[in-house]
């Protein structure tokens, strides 16, 4: 069953007219064949892939010169038609499972749920199918875990249950939207190896994804989407290697991997570190009421203006170690020094928060997602006013140091007088940066700065990252799951498993000559997913 | 296991709280009121007590000793569950209780039910569909802004009187249920529905809802078995109030329809000063108030079983 596209366009209304999301696409997608779709966020992608299954809204206007699966045209398809086409037809996998799938509903309802939309079988039969199809996927365990919600589960199983769901009546074709993003890239490469069994097995896929290296390795056609425009589309190693349209290779070198490694920061032999951590530890207990260790003995040192990258799974303790770091989570044993005092100390003879106020301004903090810590009825000007007063800023020109601090982020000041919610995702990161160097920290906690944010658009955050370190001096705390974001950023590295620091070195050393298993096994799944 | 058990305990803890807390106001309105409490448990001023009246129901009471000790002897009685005796009626509390209340319950339960019912008409077909939705949206809004005693005069003019369709008073039988039922269902009915409206437009939006349309799912099974539940965990706990609210509204709907019921006789109590059977009443209300919480935790976690063992 071949899907043939010509032409599609896809528009909505706007109260400031037409808005073109997708504007003349073209391709044909072939059983046992990848097309992919590639593009940065609102060019047009998850567009194409609902309206390919009719899901587009009821607002969306959907033209095409054709639109046809196996001879039989899509164009005016009554609505009961559709919906005996989806799933049974065309499958369909959208990104983290932990919302793509009911939350309220164990995995093995919903992929029963593929068969009774379609009334395949009996209910044992059904029963019988979703333990055949959890099997087919690699997931262990099938009867149990049929029972289990999708928050009772992995990251990687959850995404495997919700392509299970997809393929339970083995449609021809299957689109998947971002399978992969936001997982760890040891189990990217898993879903990775699933898709191309699919693949292998007859299944025509098409494949939408911002990642590059994702797509080299499965696709046999590429599609540049940019603003809803084709901007180059053919054979993948052609398009990858070869790119012929300036987009193409802006994509294309944005990825991390592509940057030439970090030159380490020389350290200074006889300047002292700006912090150092020993021996932190930490349980917490589960919804069960056991105890359960997150962090163990963890400890390190950061010299000025240098870069600790911390990576790990998710769940492996980063994050935790950040809010340590900060002085936001008390551990249970161990402690913290910043510049030469105590910052953290377990037990009863903690340091009093009075005791850090004055050393607060020297360490700032960058999140994934900026948007929750800004108060969204702020402008720019009143959050980076905000910071400098903290900051203790005693210029009195205050509009002029706005203007300097957006500067130095390279935004235009007419941004000063907008509010977060307005801005892209890559502005609103540099408002974030803006707000961290204004108070002049000697130290920046990074957590996943750049995880949420298009490759092209990370690509220049990192680049500014980088330049403020050199005008300012500042040291980072670098957290990411992305090993090319550590490679390009970090002078020293620290892997982190189940709440432990398994390795730790130069980063050049442990990228390029990994000691332990674990950071093999990191790196050999971040080289599965890398474009080489 | 010891979790549950504990979690158990904290909640029976909790509820013998809120009743003694229930029982202490009730004893503090009792002796805050102006006048002798003798005069007011003797039946009022117009009741005219003989002194020999007045000594007696002083001792049997207590009142001659100091406040603690009878603040102590009223919470050992109502421990015991003896809840006196009613004055204005002759008989002991629990008997008027026992013939009052399950008028009163079965409007609560006729009327939630039926409030519910309306509340998922509205929402379910019309959610997140355009002109319809907007205009079940503005009809919610009315309604939870009417007040029911006017609603409850303005239903028994029309449908009792006018028209004779149903019984304008009384208990007997189905039929004359119908209209206290609708004036404090139709105001409740807006209110839960507006709430279910709200959650059951975000959970159309939600990934999970996509997924469930691409496996060929029809829109009204869609809106059924996936944005419903999600819509439901505030309505229920709206619900819980709602149980609260109704005992009051009952006060004014079953005198409007002549009905027997609690609400009735706690105005009716009130106005005649019988104070040990105002207060059984209360502790009814402040117990049913409970049982209500206590269900709604258990739908709860029937709803949303993510919440299992996030609640203490």
């Amino acid at each position: 069953m071949t899907l043939e596209v010509e032409n599609l366009s896809v528009s909505f209304p706007t109260p400031t007219g037409e808005h073109v999301a997708v504007h003349d696409l073209s391709f044909t997608l072939r059983p046992g064949r990848v097309v992919a779709l590639v593009g940065e966020s609102g060019s047009g992608k998850s567009v194409t892939a609902r309206s390919l299954i009719g899901l587009a809204g009821p607002t969306a206007r959907v033209s095409a010169q054709r639109l046809s699966l196996g001879g039989q045209d899509l164009r005016r398809l009554p609505p009961r038609d559709w919906r005996a086409l989806r799933g049974r037809d065309i499958g369909m996998v959208l990104q983290d499972a932990l919302v793509a799938l009911d939350p309220l509903r164990p995995v093995g309802r919903e992929i029963a749920e593929s068969l009774s939309a379609h009334k395949w079988g009996t209910r044992a039969g059904r029963n019988q199918r979703v333990q055949e199809l959890l099997e087919q996927v690699g997931i262990p365990e099938p009867a149990l875990r049929a029972r289990q919600r999708p928050d009772e589960l992995s990251g990687g199983l959850r995404q495997r249950a919700l392509i299970a769901s997809a393929i339970a009546l083995t449609p021809p074709l299957l689109i998947a939207d971002e399978p992969t993003t936001a997982l760890d890239p040891s189990v990217q490469a898993q879903i990775l190896r699933l898709l191309g069994r699919l693949r292998d097995g007859g299944t025509g896929l098409l494949l939408i994804s911002h990642d590059l290296g994702f797509v080299s390795r499965l696709a046999d056609h590429v599609i540049v989407l940019h603003h809803g425009m084709v901007v180059e589309q053919g054979e993948t190693a052609r398009v990858l290697g070869r790119p012929v349209h300036a987009y193409t290779r802006t994509l294309l070198d944005a990825d991390p991997v592509r940057h030439p490694p970090r030159i380490a920061t020389p350290q200074g032999t006889d300047t002292p570190p700006l912090l150092t951590a020993h021996d932190l530890s930490l349980s917490r207990r589960g919804p069960d009421g056991v105890a359960r260790r997150i962090l163990s003995d963890v400890g390190f040192s950061l010299h000025p203006g240098r870069t600790l990258g911390l990576i790990g799974e998710s769940g492996s303790g980063k994050t935790t170690t950040a809010r340590i770091v900060m002085g936001l989570t008390q551990p249970d044993t161990g402690e913290v020094a910043f510049m030469g005092e105590r910052w953290v100390q377990s037990g009863r003879h903690g340091v009093p928060e009075g005791a850090r106020r004055p050393r607060r301004r020297a360490m700032a903090m960058i999140y994934q997602d900026p948007l929750g810590s800004f108060d969204p009825r702020w402008t720019v000007r009143e959050i980076l006013a905000d910071a400098l007063s903290a900051g203790g800023d005693p210029s009195g020109d205050r509009d002029h140091a706005i203007a300097t601090l957006l500067d130095r982020v390279r935004l235009p000041p007419a941004i000063a007088a907008r509010r977060p919610a307005g801005l892209s995702g890559g502005q609103r990161q540099r408002v974030a940066i803006a707000r961290a160097v204004a108070v002049r920290p000697a130290l920046i906690v990074c957590d996943e700065p750049v995880s949420a944010l298009d490759v092209s658009v990370q690509a220049q955050v990192l680049d500014l990252l980088e330049e403020l370190q050199r005008e300012l001096g500042m040291a980072y705390l670098f957290i990411s799951h992305d090993l090319g974001v550590i490679r390009r950023m970090c002078d020293d590295v620290l892997v982190m498993q189940d709440g432990r620091i398994v390795e730790a070195g130069p980063a050049a050393q442990i990228l390029t000559a990994p000691r332990h298993a674990f950071t093999r096994t990191l790196l050999d799944a971040a080289q599965d997913l890398s474009a080489a | 296991m010891t979790h549950l058990l504990r979690r158990a305990a904290w909640r029976l803890l909790g509820g013998i709280l809120v009743l003694l807390a229930a029982a202490s106001l009730t004893f503090a309105a009792l002796h805050l009121t102006p006048g002798d409490p003798v005069t007011a448990i003797l039946g009022g001023a117009s009741a005219n007590p003989t002194p020999e009246a007045i000594a007696a129901a002083r001792h049997e009471y207590g009142l001659d000793r100091p406040i603690a000790v009878q603040y102590a002897l009223y919470i050992a009685r109502i421990a015991r569950g003896d809840l006196g005796q009613s004055f204005s009626q002759h008989m002991p509390v629990i008997a008027v209780l026992r013939a009052q209340a399950p008028p009163t319950l079965a409007l609560m339960a006729s009327s939630l039910a039926v409030a519910w019912l309306l509340a998922l008409l509205s929402v379910v077909p019309t959610a997140r569909r355009g002109a319809a939705g907007a205009i079940a949206s503005t009809l919610e809004t009315v309604g939870a802004g009417l007040p029911q005693f006017w609603l409850g005069i303005l239903l028994l003019w029309g449908l009792a009187f006018e028209w004779r369709l149903l019984p304008p008073a009384g208990n007997h039988g189905l039929p004359a249920l119908v209209l206290p039922t609708l004036s404090l269902a139709i105001p409740l009915a807006g209110f839960i529905a507006q709430v279910m409206r709200e959650s059951f437009d975000l959970a159309l939006d939600q990934p999970f809802i996509l997924t469930a349309r691409a496996r060929g799912l029809g829109d009204g099974t869609v809106r059924l078995r996936h944005a419903l539940r999600h819509a439901l965990l505030p309505c229920v706990s709206l619900s819980t109030w709602a149980v609260g609210a109704l005992v009051g509204n009952a006060v004014a709907i079953e005198i409007i329809f002549s009905r027997q019921g609690l609400g009735r006789e706690l105005f009716l109590s009130v106005a005649t000063h019988d104070m040990p059977l105002v207060s059984g009443i209360v502790l009814f209300i402040a117990l049913t108030y409970i049982l209500a919480g206590l269900a709604a935790d258990t739908l709860y976690v029937l709803i949303d079983p993510r919440l299992k063992g996030t609640r203490p």
